[in-house]
């Protein structure tokens, strides 16, 4: 193989001038970096010299304002508020300087020492000192007592260490520089700062800490002397100014700002807005592109969960200056810096006053929920689950953190569970409503039609005897009437005519039995009974528990379904008479960090209700009855000047006391809102559950300004009737 | 042996300049990291000689006659480590074979100089003539595809530089290199105005200047087209591909990236927007090379080194390492040196009529400027940090070994000409 060569003559000059051209683009990138680093190092590097000083600098996370929540008249119910911790770094602390270097480091008036090193050495080793002559000084030092102190030093075997003429004569040849004996005689050890720390107290003579606690947080200091590790927590403002004035006597200890999350309406609207809490592993491996940091906070429960990417804001990035102290100097200029961006503020469409009445009419003792919404877009005016937790508890110290939960989680009434969309109760007899509405929409009744078979106290089907509330019996009944009077044999039969898979089709149009899709997390689907249903949740019992026509009775009065208490509200919902079922929603809108708008949420549509006018109206006719006519069983909720119409029900519970349950919407012609009350073992619905509804329409009617303007509507009518 | 040193193609400037900067590097290596990596330094170096020496007993020709197939067994490797290579720092780098580990995009540098200067020591390209730009284009497109898979931007980088001065070398002029890296001028020019929009306040309006630059090189691009009168296919694409890059960028940075995904690119280009991740490491490094000032805090002294504040000491930063306990003066030494060597390989060339010869010094001295140029202005901040070491002062066993083979090469091409 030959190798191509090139004629040495042409070439040589071309060859010349591209290795000159080469070289000098090379050149001048040299040229450049040399310029670069020259002014790196020249021009700069008085700057980057201070800077790299130890712990001069830090990267420091700077965590933003967490949004804030409203409630529907604009009334704050989630704000922060500046809270002040302490920290301790044990490695700023500088250590302790043994006798020798400390007296040594005292000097006169003149600036000549006062012992000469080598002679104290000298004279140490003659006469050793005793052990705790080496930090003999635990008050501030001073000119006056220095001497005294002296004096009072002792050798191991007891006798004096100095000499008390030499003192004497000492002091009277020379006086000393007061800043350099505070200078030298400061013993920082760990030690002395834990014993200052212990001695500060307020106004009141509480102590900043507790000593063991704070032994304990200084042992665990000790393994990470690079770190920060926090020994007071949510200090009052009295103590940050105490040892701001002291930091000089305090070294390594650092006040950090955080900001902690409180609730004004505490527990009226703990399981709406729910809480938040430091991160867990889980959710930083779950959430690891959503920009979390271990020891962050994070919504888990209520909105603070479901919309915390809103509400968490954006984190900024500062160089930090400190001192050889730790004390924050401010963001260093000219050095990168991301501005944290404050979270979005949230306006629910939930009435916190509302909340805290309805709150305010439960026991401790009593387990139950209500809800009130819109019908006509979704909105959430009240969801409220009793007992409920106060979520300011996160806000408080470590330890009573701690002791609260386990508390509420050891609570048999479940105070932490939010009932409205998790606890599954049995409709009981609202759920005629449903069955109604199936057998008007089917045709399989009319209106005006009285029902083959009169009540007589109960019916006979199969071998067994199935028995209506009312022992005399209600007689022949139209539909109307047997939603006023809840007539259980009515519904039996109406329930064989129409047969599981009919009913459970118009119940889920309404919901039940499916997630209604509300924005906090957590909700249950809830069950409906009905043939594969039941065999596949009875799968594992036998065959005596498979599905037989019997069981269509109790599916038709509501016994055999788990309903949450929200969704037991979309069954009134499901009847109002608009074209579609709007999925529930507690957020309507979200602005800006300054309360500027962004932008609203639209409602949703879960299912179109294409019912007929007439069968609708029929159920509603109905609801009204029960409430206005004379011996409907709801007549606790009427209320003056509103036609209200609802349905109660007394749901069967074999472990104790029936669960008390009411639905109502209102006005019943165009209802604005509807409520569901669940009373756990409480009685019965019509006694006290329908109270508490009324109670939710007095305020609406009363308090808000869409319930005054339709209040003033119906006070020029006449109210007989809901249908003129 | 005397007879080798004085008359052989041993170059005793080359190998002391070599010597003395490894001497430098070592010293940097052992005080920026653990005993262990200076041995195992001193050991790759021992070996870098032993291969120098070796190299330069070989007959030029002998690399003529492998390079392509030492090239076809680089990229073999390359396509192996895809599959079975090992990670550092979450990039598949390493390939195992016994007890070292080996770094195949090192030998694929080496694996494309040899490669290159053997095709364009046979025939000469020009931009004008397409066609002949075929080939070269495919050997440099196959390994720079494979380290993009690993991914090793550095070496990717260059890959794409080297060829430029060979290219320029053989027989392309300054004209057509403007016309071949236009459309990449025209990418990075155009893709100014988007990323200071994105610094920018949602209010405040980024003016029609930062648009200039882009604008100043269409301007040229249609002048030199008007003067220099290159043929019509050549104005179309170059034109066309520059003004389709512009556009991509901004129709890629407007529609199809994400915040954060700006974020990441904004932050690589220009890592002091950012102090997390990579703008901490160019910041603590140019901390480091900035409190050195003129002369330095001293050896062992550097308190950033001694607090391992600079991630990478070792490797990538062992510049900031040299900066901070020698200052400006141990900078411009080692530049010097540097400077020393491209230089003196540049202008070896003029004698040697071997075109193979030429173009192995050429790519030995280019390769090794651009990793200078590169891993420095990654170090002070002015380049985004890619991961390329700084040749002789760096730790790394395969780099030290490419390092010594480059110089073993420029001396064994330089000394071509004994053979004439």
């Amino acid at each position: 193989m030959e190798i191509r060569k090139d004629s040495i003559d042409g070439i040589y000059l071309d060859r010349l001038a591209k290795s000159k051209v080469l070289m000098s683009i090379f050149l001048l990138f040299f040229i450049i970096l040399f310029s670069r680093i020259a002014y790196i190092q020249i021009v700069r590097g008085e700057r980057y010299l201070e800077l790299s000083q130890e712990n001069r600098l830090s990267r420091e996370m700077i965590h933003p304002e967490r949004g804030l929540i409203y409630d529907r008249a604009g009334r704050i119910i989630a704000q922060n508020r500046p809270s002040y911790s302490l920290y301790i770094t044990p490695r700023i602390i500088p250590r302790q300087k043994d006798l020798v270097t400390q007296l040594s480091d005292v000097v006169t008036a003149e600036g000549a020492p006062l012992f000469h090193k080598h002679m104290l050495q000298e004279h140490f080793r003659n006469n050793p000192p005793q052990k705790d002559a080496l930090s003999f000084f635990n008050k501030e030092p001073s000119v006056g007592n220095f001497k005294k102190e002296l004096k009072n030093l002792k050798t191991e075997s007891g006798t004096p260490l100095f000499n008390e003429s030499f003192l004497d004569s000492l002091f009277a040849h020379s006086a000393i520089n007061e800043y350099s004996l505070q200078h030298a005689l400061r013993a920082n050890s760990l030690q002395f700062v834990k014993k200052r720390l212990l001695k500060i107290r307020n106004r009141e003579g509480e102590p900043l800490v507790d000593p063991d606690f704070l032994h304990d947080r200084i042992q665990t200091a000790i393994q990470n002397p690079r770190g920060k590790t926090l020994i007071a927590e949510d200090i009052s403002i009295e103590f940050v100014s105490i040892i701001q004035e002291n930091s000089s006597l305090l070294p390594g200890i650092t006040i950090g700002t955080e900001s902690r999350r409180e609730y004004p309406y505490g527990k009226d609207l703990f399981h709406i807005i729910g809480y938040i809490s430091e991160i867990n592993s889980e959710e930083l491996t779950q959430f690891s592109d959503k920009g979390y940091y271990r020891g962050d906070k994070i919504g888990k429960a209520g909105i603070e969960a479901q919309y915390d990417s809103l509400l968490k804001g954006e984190k900024g990035w500062a160089f930090i200056e400190r001192n050889s102290i730790g004390t924050n100097l401010g963001i260093l200029e000219d050095m990168p810096y991301i501005k944290p961006k404050a979270g979005k503020n949230l306006f629910l469409s939930v009435d916190a006053e509302l909340q805290r009445m309805i709150a305010r009419q439960f026991h401790d003792t009593l387990q139950g929920a209500v809800v009130a919404m819109n019908p006509q877009n979704g909105e959430i005016y009240a969801l409220y689950s009793n007992p409920s937790f106060d979520a300011n508890t996160f806000s408080l110290a470590e330890e009573e953190v701690k002791q609260n939960w386990n508390d509420a989680q050891q609570d048999p009434r479940k105070p932490l569970m939010n009932k409205t969309i998790t606890a599954n109760y049995s409709p009981g007899s609202t759920f005629k409503l449903i069955t109604a509405l199936a057998g008007l929409e089917s045709e399989s009744i009319t209106p005006t039609e009285y029902m083959e078979k009169p009540c007589t106290g109960g019916m006979r089907f199969g071998n067994r005897y199935y028995r209506c509330w009312y022992e005399p019996g209600h007689g022949h009944l139209t539909v109307y009437d047997a939603i006023k009077q809840s007539c259980n044999v009515y519904f039996y039969q109406l329930g064989l005519m129409l047969g599981d898979d009919v009913i459970n089709n118009y119940a889920q149009l309404a919901s039940l039995g499916v997630r209604t899709g509300i924005d906090i997390p957590g909700e249950r689907a809830g069950y409906l009974s009905g043939r594969i249903q039941h065999n596949l949740r009875h799968a594992h019992r036998g065959p005596g528990w498979t599905w037989t026509r019997g069981l269509i009775l109790n599916l038709a009065i509501g016994q055999a379904q788990d309903l949450t208490p929200l969704q037991i509200a979309m069954i009134p919902t499901a009847l109002s008479g608009y074209d579609s079922l709007y999925t529930p929603r507690i957020l309507s809108e979200i602005r800006s960090p300054e309360n500027a708008y962004i932008r609203s949420t639209e409602k949703t549509t879960s299912a179109s209700l294409d019912f007929d006018s007439s069968s609708v109206n029929a159920v509603k006719e109905g609801m009204w009855r029960t409430v206005n006519a004379p011996g409907g069983t709801g007549w606790r909720s009427r209320h003056d000047i509103i036609p209200v119409g609802g349905k109660t029900g007394t749901a069967q519970n074999p472990h104790g006391e029936n669960h008390a349950i009411y639905v109502g919407a209102a006005p019943i012609k165009n209802p604005e809102i509807v409520v569901s009350v669940v009373l756990a073992n409480a009685g019965s619905g019509g006694s006290v559950a329908a109270p508490f509804a009324k109670t939710v329409f007095d305020y609406y009617f009363s308090q808000t300004s869409e319930g005054r303007t339709t209040l003033e509507k119906f006070k020029d009518r006449d109210s007989e009737g809901w249908t003129q | 042996m005397k007879q080798y040193l004085l008359k052989g193609k041993f170059d005793l400037v080359f190998f002391l300049t070599s010597l003395i900067l490894w001497s430098i590097g070592l010293a940097q290596i052992y005080s920026a990291a653990s005993i262990h990596f200076f041995t195992h330094q001193i050991m790759w170096i021992i070996l870098g000689i032993c291969l120098i020496l070796l190299i330069v007993t070989i007959p030029t020709v002998f690399f003529y006659k492998i390079a392509q197939w030492y090239y076809y067994v680089t990229i073999i490797l390359l396509i192996t480590i895809l599959f079975s290579g090992e990670s550092a720092m979450g990039a598949v780098r390493w390939l195992s074979v016994g007890n070292f580990r080996l770094q195949p995009s090192e030998f694929g540098k080496i694996g494309l100089l040899l490669m290159l200067s053997w095709y364009l020591s046979k025939r000469s390209i020009s931009f004008y003539r397409l066609k002949s730009m075929i080939i070269p284009a495919l050997i440099i497109a196959i390994p720079f595809i494979l380290v993009m898979q690993q991914p090793d931007l550095g070496t990717a980088l260059i890959f794409l530089t080297l060829p430029l001065p060979l290219f320029y070398w053989s027989g392309m002029s300054l004209v057509q290199m403007f016309y071949l890296i236009s459309p990449v001028i025209s990418l990075i020019l155009s893709a100014i105005p988007l990323i200071l929009s994105f610094y920018a306040d949602s209010d405040t309006e980024v003016s029609i200047q930062a648009s200039l630059p882009w604008g100043i090189f269409v301007f040229l691009l249609l002048i030199s087209y008007y003067f220099l009168r290159p043929p019509l296919k050549i104005i179309i694409i170059s034109l066309v591909l520059s003004i389709t890059s512009a556009t991509m960028t901004n129709v890629i940075w407007n529609n199809t990236l994400q915040d954060y995904q700006k974020t990441r690119v904004v932050s690589f280009i220009n890592p002091q927007a950012d102090p997390r991740g990579a703008g901490y490491q160019v910041i603590q490094s140019m901390i480091a090379l900035g409190s050195g000032q003129e002369y330095g805090k001293g050896y062992l002294k550097g308190s950033q080194v001694n607090l391992q504040y600079i991630p990478e000491a070792h490797t990538d930063f062992i510049f900031s390492v040299l900066g901070e306990q020698f200052g400006l003066a141990g900078c411009t030494l080692v530049l010097l040196l540097y400077i020393l060597i491209i230089a003196r390989a540049l202008y070896s060339t003029r004698n040697i009529r071997n075109r193979f010869a030429n173009l192995l010094l050429v790519g030995a001295a280019s390769m090794m400027a651009f990793h200078i140029l590169i891993n420095i202005s990654m170090v002070v901040g002015m380049m985004p940090v890619t991961g390329l070491p700084l040749p002789f002062l760096s730790y790394g066993g395969s780099f030290t070994i490419t390092i010594a083979v480059l110089v073993g090469i420029a001396m064994n091409a330089r000394g071509d000409i004994a053979n004439y």
